[in-house]
């Protein structure tokens, strides 16, 4: 029943107008704190303006009849018994001859029905906060005082801390919200133990706060003051369940008043939003509006946000009926959350939420390769699904006068799969990568579904490179030294992705801090320290488990960005909140930064915008700023030693290159930080460089979705030396730029790292449009042209070919780049080659340089002229004979230390047939295999076999042992597979035995045969 | 031939039966424990060792005392007997048993009326091998012996001896060992290709009976 009445009352799709999350009760007045009843299962909402506490019944989700009070209700809380409500009214700026002692607090006792009032001056000055934690007494905060509220018998008890906090004085103008007016809220641990307020410390200044932390049990308080600019807006504070964890406003901080993240766009109004920490689910709602002045901050669009409870990564969003206003809680079950808004109380099924429709792309990104070899339109699907599981209604939209792409459907219900077909030949001329975004609108859904990004590639057989598509905003990339590993930021998602550099998968993913901007390695390489934008803490990684090491906390106010380590400092460019911005010196051992107010001879003021690169050495690290401003530390005078002024808008790519050669942008120099060379005219911004061989690399980068330029640099001159047009642009400061999306933080430094030359020598990874661009490692070597010296069956490795038969293409040159196929069906181009047979594609799983696996194309047969074309070239033809049917089997079993076994298998056991596990008369086999031909429904090479109608060949094969023929039950190609056949074959009883039984497989005039062991 | 030789022997015990109808029976059952000595197996240079693993079993038997110091007796043995192969410290096997049936005749050393009687037996019979547990793709040792899930039967030779005690009236405890001569089972362990092995394989089977005459 309950469920039933969540869904009913918990979102709503109104035609014409997309669905809302929540149901709003307007309640006639502005809330300014609520308090939930569980034994009555009420919400006790204290009206400010009209000077009563109305009452919610969470079983009808309306109002009952309220309970006026003498005054305005500034804040409330209900007894953990559920017996006594204590109300403190808000009567500041009140003239003493309208109320010479005016109320100050009322205890209502619920159970019998009677009230107790407390004069003002009891207390000195009007209570801000009210709260119970798991004790008995309630906690009174007032502006000057705490006090220990005993319900029951009426007594204040005064605590020893004094303060000055503040408050606006009645009366106020019109359009004044309580949270404006109090600027103090208290939030209660779930275990109650702690009680956590936060009010304005400071007169006219809403940017001081105090956080005053009461523990219920010791009855310890404890205050402190903060600087939050903006201000510390919505006011509202959310506690976790044992009050470790804090959210103050924008900010999350934990019980040591360490900043672990904060929301990276707040507004800071005190009335507009609010947020709960829902301890069970771990997750964090919030609603945080975006600054107007930020795009699309004006909109004020009301949006609930989850977060992540550790860095405050935004999972989902969610549409409101309307703006949050300040507190919220849960109910007992914390199925619901009741949170002050706009109109009254905004009545929020989360519990409910994980079935609310929610429609996403499974996909984030879809990439549509360029393929040299290959005009034709290119079909990629994408997945539509409802997160709540059910049939939700979606529609697809293109941006306006997009060309070349086609959907099989734009409008649907969930779950959908929809087939985007894209005519390369629009954006041929582009010779890079466009992006466009398809956007996913629906209804019925609450949430707002991330769009899907269509990346098309078009390409030239001489651009270089391969793509790796990983999505998302990726702001760093940094190679492994020893480990055979790259380290990709992306900042969108709070995570550093680690990947394999020899297969180029992801192996693991990192949570860093929010928004996190760079990376460095220690010098003894075993760390990884992650620097975030919206945290006090730089992340660190022990590389050798990939687990987090103890974070290190930086100064209050600082937020590092850059950092480099050197052989003795590790210096890290910290944003201030407040003051100038700072070069702090990390001490990595009690992971801790400090922030010096000189350097050397100059004094600490640096842009936030600065960027830092140490040498390869480690002697020195070079610093850039936009303004252009560069200096360097030196360790042996562990200081800045030098600065200079000589350039003008630095930006770009930058790097130490040596201990006396610096670049950034298109400038060198040398190791007194004067300009010694300027590049010429480049094909592009400077993008990434790198160091290969003794030789600095370099990219280059125009538009986003124009081709990238890799080349070689004679250092001295900045010149390039030799180069080539890579297939899609490196990534500048501009191109990542974008409009912030709620809460998920963006901080894109005009200097960027992109381009990081593998330690195994093996390829460079620029950081590209569609994610990383492997590049050869001999980028700029003179090309051989591809050769082909064999083609063979890939199962048994004889020359039996079919249609359809997976191959085996051996030579030299094949490929420039080793490449793995990920996506399916199977790409036509791998590692920057292509392969024809008869002019017909073929699709590929695997390339290297002397090695490629591939299938034939099912409508090819008779002679075959085999092709390769890569960058290198066009080899000769190579002539092959595909017969209709050539069954392989396939020699990839392994049994222990035997590998290379045939894949017969025993369905007894379902182990593979050998001379331990031999055929038994009476059972049944089945073998797997290839080249057994076209077969009916016919199905295009490269594609997963389907599961329903089996895709049987054509011609029949023929099965034999020792001359008995086996009956055969099912032959056809293995569903969800390329090329592979399965045939399920009985073995009658008179079969004869022996250690060596020929096992024959015939279709048409090809035969193939195995020896196999067989026991009655 | 192996069962061209299995009818020859039921054949002989059959013949003698019913000379000594109408005699003193004795009919008895038992256990015991059967020690097979391995044999040696070689591949490429290696030698390893395979044979039967030791277990235990249990007898049944009729005899039959025509003369005073003759008399012969029918016998079955189920023995658990896993095949094995061992080699280099490693050990593989595979569970299994034996099946035996076979006739001995027995020379006693004293009269029939005498309590304690020793005597030396020998006679024939056949022994079925079976492997009976679970293959797989992999068994360790493969190289020497494949350890199979099948079947195989084959003549067996029995001498040996043994003492009879007269507990009371009827009833007797006798102590029996035999050594039981079979060609090596190489059906149930078959030698790997390349693989040599050669030899009988001798199953050494100390008994414990009780019997009752009548």
């Amino acid at each position: 029943m309950a469920f039933l009445l969540a869904v009913a009352i918990g979102w709503c799709a109104r035609p014409g107008a997309a669905a809302t999350f929540g149901k709003v009760v307007p309640i006639g007045g502005h809330i300014a704190d609520l308090a939930y009843d569980a034994r009555r299962n009420l919400v006790y909402i204290a009206n400010f303006g009209a000077s009563r506490v109305d009452v919610l019944a969470g079983s009808t989700q309306s109002l009952q009849g309220p309970i006026y009070v003498p005054a305005a209700p500034g804040t409330l809380a209900l007894s953990p018994d559920g017996r006594f409500l204590v109300v403190g009214h808000f009567l500041e700026g009140t003239p003493p001859q309208i109320a010479p002692d005016p109320v100050a607090l009322t205890v209502l006792d619920l159970d019998a029905d009677q009230r107790r009032t407390l004069p003002q001056s009891l207390l000195g000055s009007s209570p801000l906060a009210v709260a119970f934690g798991a004790g008995s007494r309630a906690l009174v905060v007032t502006r000057t005082r705490f006090f220990l509220l005993d319900p029951f018998t009426g007594e204040l008890e005064p605590l020893t801390i004094v303060t000055d906090l503040q408050t606006d004085e009645l009366p106020v103008p019109f359009a004044t919200f309580p949270p404006e007016i109090l600027r103090a809220s208290a939030g209660v641990s779930g275990d109650g133990r702690i009680i956590w307020v936060a009010a304005q410390l400071r007169e006219g200044a809403p940017e001081q706060v105090a956080l005053i932390r009461y523990a219920v049990e010791s009855r310890e308080l404890r205050l402190a003051g903060f600087t939050a600019s903006p201000p510390a807006g919505p006011r509202v504070v959310s506690v976790n369940g044992d009050g470790s964890q804090l959210l103050a406003g924008w900010a999350l901080i934990n019980e040591n008043l360490i900043l672990l993240a904060e929301f990276p766009y707040p507004a800071g109004e005190l009335h507009v939003g609010g947020h709960a920490y829902d301890y069970r689910r771990d997750v964090i709602y919030a609603h945080i509006p975006l600054p107007a002045a930020e795009p699309g901050g004006a909109s004020r669009e009301p949006v609930l946000e989850l977060f992540d409870t550790d860095n405050l990564t935004v999972r989902e969003r969610l549409r409101l009926p309307e703006n949050l206003a300040g507190k919220a809680v849960f109910s007992s079950d914390m199925e619901f959350l009741y949170a002050a808004s706009d109109s009254g109380v905004t009545i929020l099924p989360v519990g409910a939420l994980a079935r609310a429709p929610r429609v996403r792309a499974v996909q984030e990104d879809v990439l549509f390769p360029g393929n040299a070899c290959d005009n034709r339109p290119i079909v990629r699907e994408i997945d539509l699904v409802d997160l709540g599981g059910g049939a939700t209604d979606f529609r697809l939209e293109l941006p306006a006068g997009t060309r070349g792409i086609r959907l099989s459907g734009s409008a649907g219900s969930t779950p959908a799969r929809v087939a985007i077909e894209v005519d390369p030949s629009f954006y041929r001329a582009q010779k890079g990568t466009t992006a466009i975004e398809l956007v996913i609108r629906s209804s019925a859904a609450v949430n707002i579904p991330p769009p899907v990004r269509l990346l098309i590639n078009t390409r030239e057989p001489e651009q270089r490179g391969v793509l790796r598509n990983v999505p998302g905003k990726l702001v760093d990339v940094l190679a492994d030294p020893v480990r055979n590993r790259l380290y990709v930021l992306r900042q969108d998602k709070n995570l550093v992705l680690v990947f394999d550099a020899g297969t180029y998968e992801q192996i693991a993913a990192l949570r860093t801090g929010n928004t996190p901007v760079q990376m460095a390695m220690t010098r003894d390489n075993r760390y990884l320290i992650v620097t975030n934008d919206h945290s006090q803490l730089a992340r660190v990684y022990d590389l050798e488990t990939l687990e987090p090491s103890q974070p290190i906390v930086f100064p209050p106010g600082h937020y590092p960005r850059s950092i480099a380590v050197s052989n003795r400092s590790i210096l890290a460019v910290a944003r201030s909140a407040s003051g100038p911005h700072r070069i702090d010196l990390v001490h990595f051992d009690e992971r801790i930064a400090t922030a010096p107010s000189q350097l050397g001879i100059y004094t600490n003021e640096v842009s936030a915008q600065t960027v830092l690169s140490a040498s390869p050495s480690g002697n020195v690290i070079f610093g850039a700023m936009p303004d252009g401003t560069v200096l360097l530390y030196e360790t042996t005078a562990d200081t800045i030693v030098a600065s200079r002024q000589d350039l003008e808008g630095l930006a770009g790519a930058y790097a130490a290159l040596a201990d006396g050669a610096f670049v950034v942008g298109p400038n060198l120099l040398n190791a007194s930080l004067v300009p010694v060379a300027q590049a010429g005219q480049l094909e592009g911004t400077a993008a990434g460089y790198g160091l290969a061989d003794g030789w600095t690399v370099r990219t280059l980068a125009g538009a986003p979705s124009s081709p990238g330029v890799i080349e070689r640099v004679e250092l001295s001159e900045l010149r390039s030396v030799s180069g080539a047009k890579m297939i899609e642009a490196p990534v500048l400061a501009k191109f990542l730029e974008s409009p912030p999306v709620g809460q998920t933080g963006q901080t894109i430094l005009p200097f960027l790292r992109t381009l990081a030359p593998l330690a195994n020598r093996q390829a460079m990874i620029s950081l590209s449009r569609s994610g990383i661009t492997i590049l050869p490692w001999a980028f700029d070597e003179a090309l051989a042209q591809p050769v082909v010296e064999r083609v063979v069956n890939s199962a048994d490795y004889t020359g039996g070919l079919a249609p359809g038969s997976l191959i085996l293409i051996q030579g030299m040159h094949l490929s420039t780049v080793p490449e793995m196929a990920r996506e399916r069906p199977l790409p036509t181009i791998l590692g920057e080659a292509c392969i024809t047979v008869n002019d017909q594609l073929v699709p590929l799983f695997r390339i290297t340089e002397s090695e490629a696996l591939a299938q034939l194309p099912y409508t090819v047969s008779g002679t075959g002229r085999l092709i390769v074309r890569s960058p290198g070239g066009t080899s000769n033809p190579f002539v092959l004979t595909i017969l209709p049917g050539a069954p392989a089997v396939f020699r990839s079993g392994a049994a222990g230390p035997q590998t290379g076994l045939p894949t017969i298998v025993r369905q007894k056991n379902g182990e593979l047939v050998t001379l331990s596990n031999p055929i038994h008369p009476e059972e049944a086999i089945t073998i797997y295999l290839t080249g057994l031909g076209v077969t009916s429904p016919l199905i295009e090479a490269g594609q997963p076999a389907p599961g329903e109608p089996v895709a049987q060949p054509v011609l029949e094969p023929r099965l034999t042992l020792g001359q008995v023929g086996l009956p055969i039950q099912f032959v056809g190609l293995v569903a969800g597979e390329i090329g592979v056949y399965r045939i399920d074959a009985t073995i009658p009883f008179w079969v004869p035995t022996g250690m060596s039984v020929p096992l024959t497989i015939a279709q048409g005039t090809y035969s193939t045969t195995l020896s196999v062991r067989v026991v009655r | 031939m192996g069962f061209r030789i299995q009818l020859a022997m039921i054949a002989l015990a059959a013949g003698h039966i019913p000379a000594v109808l109408g005699q003193n029976w004795e009919l008895g059952g038992g256990a015991g424990y059967g020690v097979a000595r391995s044999n040696t197996v070689s591949f490429r240079g290696a030698t390893g060792e395979a044979g039967l693993r030791r277990g235990y079993l249990a007898t049944a038997y009729g005899a039959h005392h025509t003369y005073r110091h003759l008399s012969g007796e029918l016998r079955y043995i189920y023995r658990q007997g896993s095949p094995e192969v061992s080699a280099g410290g490693r050990q593989a096997q595979i569970a299994g048993e034996t099946h035996t049936v076979n006739y001995d005749f027995l020379f006693h050393a004293r009269d029939r009326e005498f309590g304690i009687r020793p005597y030396v037996a020998f006679g024939g019979g056949v022994k079925v091998f079976r492997g009976t547990g679970t293959e797989s793709a992999f068994q360790p040792l493969s190289e020497f012996i494949l350890l199979t899930r099948t079947r195989e039967t084959l003549p067996l030779l029995s001498v040996g001896g043994g003492v009879s005690v007269r507990l009371a009236p009827g009833a007797v405890f006798r102590i029996d060992f035999r050594d039981h001569v079979t060609p090596f089972p190489s059906k149930v362990l078959q030698p790997a290709p390349g693989a040599q092995l050669r030899g009988w394989l001798h199953d050494f089977v100390p008994l414990v009976s009780i019997g009752w005459r009548f």
